[in-house]
């Protein structure tokens, strides 16, 4: 890992413990949602960054896995350490199935269809009211048992158990992506598809696993948003969500997995930060950051300073 | 007329040319061989503006062009034959001399494309046709048609014979030499030594990136080293 | 029974004229750009407050609110060449990405359509119809202002292929489509007809936009689903093509209209992404397009 890296990972973790030093009920809720979208944003990062396959259908698995959790939860009453899981599973078994057709598509037509998978996974969440409540979503479900019980004790527990999770995933993600054959695989596709395949590399079942592990992560993400918000409506599996998680991916470095970590951090304390203070530009900001990194610094805040 | 020196440019990061130079005095024929990927076809990219040059000078009649858009070139009296799909195959013929005059008065385009027609009167008859249905000679014939309309006053040509019948390649060479003794310009790549050898003035040999040596086609057969390196071993002049 | 596929028929060809309007613009700007332009709704929204701004505010006559609204769209179109698609094609030299500019319509789409939010705020803002009262047809009504939207749909999809087909500016933007290299050799400038195309593709999605206004009314994320769906319409049609969109736009109005009399009305929006994403699956040229070799 770079020093870059290694230096911001750094700064990263303490500013992690910042919220459970300075406990404030505003900070805690903003830095819990905000590290919530930042193994959102890795999770993007590893298909569409790290492996080339640019999804835009990212909310569609963060929903199924708010979703699968919330439901299972509520109606099962199985254990939110457990709902977790399954929304992951179920997230990740859909993104596995999106793998398959995706494998004959590239480029805009890939982008195209998964943006219809979660427009497809929108309605229904929007029209299935047995299953999902439709527009009103699923509520009164339990969130993690064992928590202490004080409001802001409360809030700095729920907010320690998010880190642990994110830290956890991002880290199995960044093992898996800069340190193992399949990572390497994944950047070869990115590069030159028909020449990994000349090499050797069985470019289908890497494809396939990057779809699963995204979409996995991206549903376990969305489990924890389920259990910290306690509410799940069909503007979770909105375009809006997915253009947000291109705009912190963009802005912190695509395929390096921490920028984005970074850049999730930032544009969203940025976003909540503005929206606190009264700011109605806090949307306006995220769009101009996306046009004005991919044009100017693709590379990211991981590549500033950088020589191309 | 038109002048390159000491070109440096490549695609993207591929550096291609190192250090091309050639001079098309008005009116000349001048001809580029060499070996594959010697940057021949780059060469004439880059003289016409789909490549901007990394380095070097690039003039038209003292002019400096280099860095400018193609069809600004175009406008100053240079016409570009590519190699393959030239032309608007999924158009008809007519519609592709239309496209040729884009430039010129409507008047002044009805003209040139009915004396294109005059010229060549199999392209009146399938004038509605798909230039993409013609044979390869037509549609290399119908892209000199074309680019005729406006008049130019040189010519730059990737591989005029490439994929031709024999008789094509002499019908087109034919037709070449022709407007060239109307006084067109014209700077010429070619695989096919043989035919531009006939014809040129004279002769750059590019290799890898960079000019390995240039003369009369007298002179370039007068040399053994040349003939060996890049003419064959014919010695059947 | 025939009596209600008839109703079904009329609205579903009356529907397929706004959606005509944007697919068609969209289908356009892809095969002269190849680019997905994402932010083609915000357009189609912009339209719709520049007709608010004519006629609500200061009190014009309809007519003169569907005009401001594709000129003003077809302005704002112009720059958006210039200013972000240029930029990005000079960074990337010529390198078809096509997601990176995806990604970067679909910041300007965030971008403008959070602006409107900022400007105007999010209420649904009014706009009086431009035309008043009901065509009654027996098995169904449909209203003057619905008409108006089919019957500019009709007069400005006209003017477009005629122009595309006869006018030498058309021929060359038809041209740089099918070979922009061998346009440029012909002596087209082409910023210049990048630049037009995309200003005349957002101004069509502008005029529907004010035409629609009184029947949707007025808000920031109005044109956003319509965008998506017009993707879905694009892709059957053959993106690139737009008789094909223009083709695939009645179809799919049609199909979804007719598809009230099986299942429920809110599955309608199902339709044509399911559609969308069985065309990319089985067959990505679309029913007209061209092969497609990625």
């Amino acid at each position: 890992m770079t020093t870059r890296a290694r230096v911001t990972l750094a700064a990263v973790g303490g500013a992690a413990l910042l919220p459970v030093l300075l406990p404030h009920p505003f900070v805690l809720t903003i830095a819990t949602q905000a590290v919530i979208w930042a193994l959102l944003a890795a999770s993007w990062d590893l298909l569409s960054g790290y492996t080339g396959q640019i999804s835009f259908g990212h909310a569609g698995f963060f929903a199924l896995g708010a979703y699968a959790a919330a439901a299972a939860t509520k109606h099962a009453d199985v254990s939110p350490w457990l709902g977790l899981l399954v929304g992951a599973t179920i997230a990740a078994a859909v993104g596995l199935l999106t793998g398959f057709p995706a494998l004959r598509l590239r480029g805009h037509y890939l982008a195209l269809v998964t943006l219809g998978l979660a427009e497809i996974i929108r309605l229904v969440a929007q029209n299935w009211l047995a299953l999902t409540g439709g527009a009103f979503g699923i509520h009164d479900f339990r969130s993690f048992p064992g928590l202490p019980d004080g409001a802001l004790a409360h809030r700095q527990a729920m907010y320690l158990v998010v880190v642990a999770v994110v830290v956890g995933s991002v880290a199995v993600m960044y093992q898996v992506c800069e340190r193992t054959s399949a990572g390497q695989a994944f950047r070869a596709i990115r590069e030159d598809e028909v020449l990994a395949q000349t090499l050797g590399i069985d470019t289908t079942r890497y494809k396939l696993l990057a779809f699963a592990l995204s979409s996995g992560f991206a549903g376990l993400a969305g489990g924890l948003y389920a259990y910290y918000v306690q509410l799940v409506s069909p503007v979770v599996a909105s375009a809006a969500t997915t253009s947000l998680v291109i705009g912190m991916v963009v802005f912190g470095g695509l395929g390096t997995l921490w920028g984005p970590v970074l850049g999730a951090l930032l544009l969203y304390g940025l976003y909540e930060g503005l929206r606190f203070v009264g700011v109605v530009y806090n949307l306006v900001a995220v769009g101009f950051v996306i046009m004005v990194f991919v044009i100017f610094f693709p590379r990211g805040l991981a590549g500033l300073g950088r020589s191309a | 007329m038109l002048e390159l020196e000491d070109v440096r440019g490549g695609y993207g990061k591929l550096e291609i040319l190192q250090s091309a130079s050639l001079r098309v005095p008005d009116g000349a024929i001048v001809g580029i061989i060499g070996p594959n990927g010697a940057g021949k076809s780059t060469l004439l990219k880059t003289a016409f503006g789909y490549l901007a040059p990394w380095a070097g000078r690039i003039a038209l009649d003292g002019q400096p062009i280099a860095g400018r858009r193609p069809d600004e070139i175009m406008r100053r009296g240079v016409g570009y034959l590519a190699q393959a799909g030239g032309l608007f195959a999924e158009m008809t013929v007519h519609d592709n001399l239309v496209l040729g005059g884009y430039t010129v008065s409507r008047a002044e385009k009805r003209r040139a494309i009915e004396d294109v027609y005059a010229r060549f009167p199999f392209f009146r008859d399938r004038r509605r046709q798909l230039a993409g249905a013609l044979s390869g000679g037509e549609q290399r014939l119908l892209a000199i048609a074309r680019a005729l309309i406006v008049r130019p006053r040189l010519l730059l040509l990737d591989e005029p014979s490439a994929a031709l019948a024999p008789r094509f390649i002499d019908l087109i060479y034919a037709t070449l030499v022709a407007l060239n003794r109307d006084g067109l310009a014209m700077l010429i790549v070619e695989q096919n030594v043989e035919a531009i050898l006939a014809v040129a003035h004279r002769v750059f040999v590019l290799d890898l990136g960079r000019n390995a040596f240039d003369g009369t086609p007298a002179e370039l057969r007068g040399s053994d080293r040349i003939r060996r390196l890049y003419l064959g071993e014919d010695d059947e002049a | 029974m025939l009596e209600s596929l008839l109703e079904f028929l009329i609205q579903g060809l009356v529907l397929g004229g706004l959606y005509a309007l944007f697919a068609v613009g969209l289908s356009l700007i892809f095969g002269v750009l190849d680019v997905i332009n994402v932010a083609h709704g915000e357009f189609f929204a912009i339209g719709g407050y520049l007709a608010f701004a004519a006629v609500v505010l200061l009190h014009l006559p309809g007519a003169v609110g569907v005009l401001g609204a594709a000129v003003g769209t077809f302005l704002l179109g112009l720059c958006v060449y210039p200013l972000l698609i240029a930029p990005l094609k000079r960074r990337l030299g010529g390198r078809p990405q096509g997601p990176l500019y995806l990604v970067l319509t679909l910041g300007l789409s965030t971008f403008l359509q959070s602006s409107l939010l900022a400007i105007a705020g999010g209420d649904y803002l009014r706009v009086p119809p431009q035309v008043s009262g009901i065509l009654d047809l027996g098995v169904t009504a449909v209203s003057h202002q619905r008409l108006l939207v089919l019957a500019a749909a009709a007069v400005l999809l006209t003017a477009l292929f005629a122009f595309l087909r006869f006018h030498p500016e058309g021929l060359a933007v038809r041209a740089v489509a099918l070979n922009s290299d061998a346009a440029q050799a012909m002596g087209i400038n082409l910023p210049r007809i990048f630049a037009l195309t995309l200003a005349l593709g957002v101004a069509l999605a502008g005029v529907g936009g004010a035409l629609m206004a009184p029947l949707f009314n007025v808000y920031p994320a109005v044109g956003f689903p319509l965008t998506i769906k017009a993707f879905a319409i694009t892709i059957l049609g053959g993106m690139g093509n737009p008789a094909g969109a223009l083709v695939a736009s009645f179809l799919v109005s049609i199909a979804e209209s007719l598809s009230v009399m099986v299942i429920p009305s809110q599955w309608q929006n199902l339709i044509a992404f399911a559609v969308m994403i069985v065309m990319l699956l089985v067959r990505p040229r679309g029913l007209f397009g061209r092969a497609v070799s990625r």
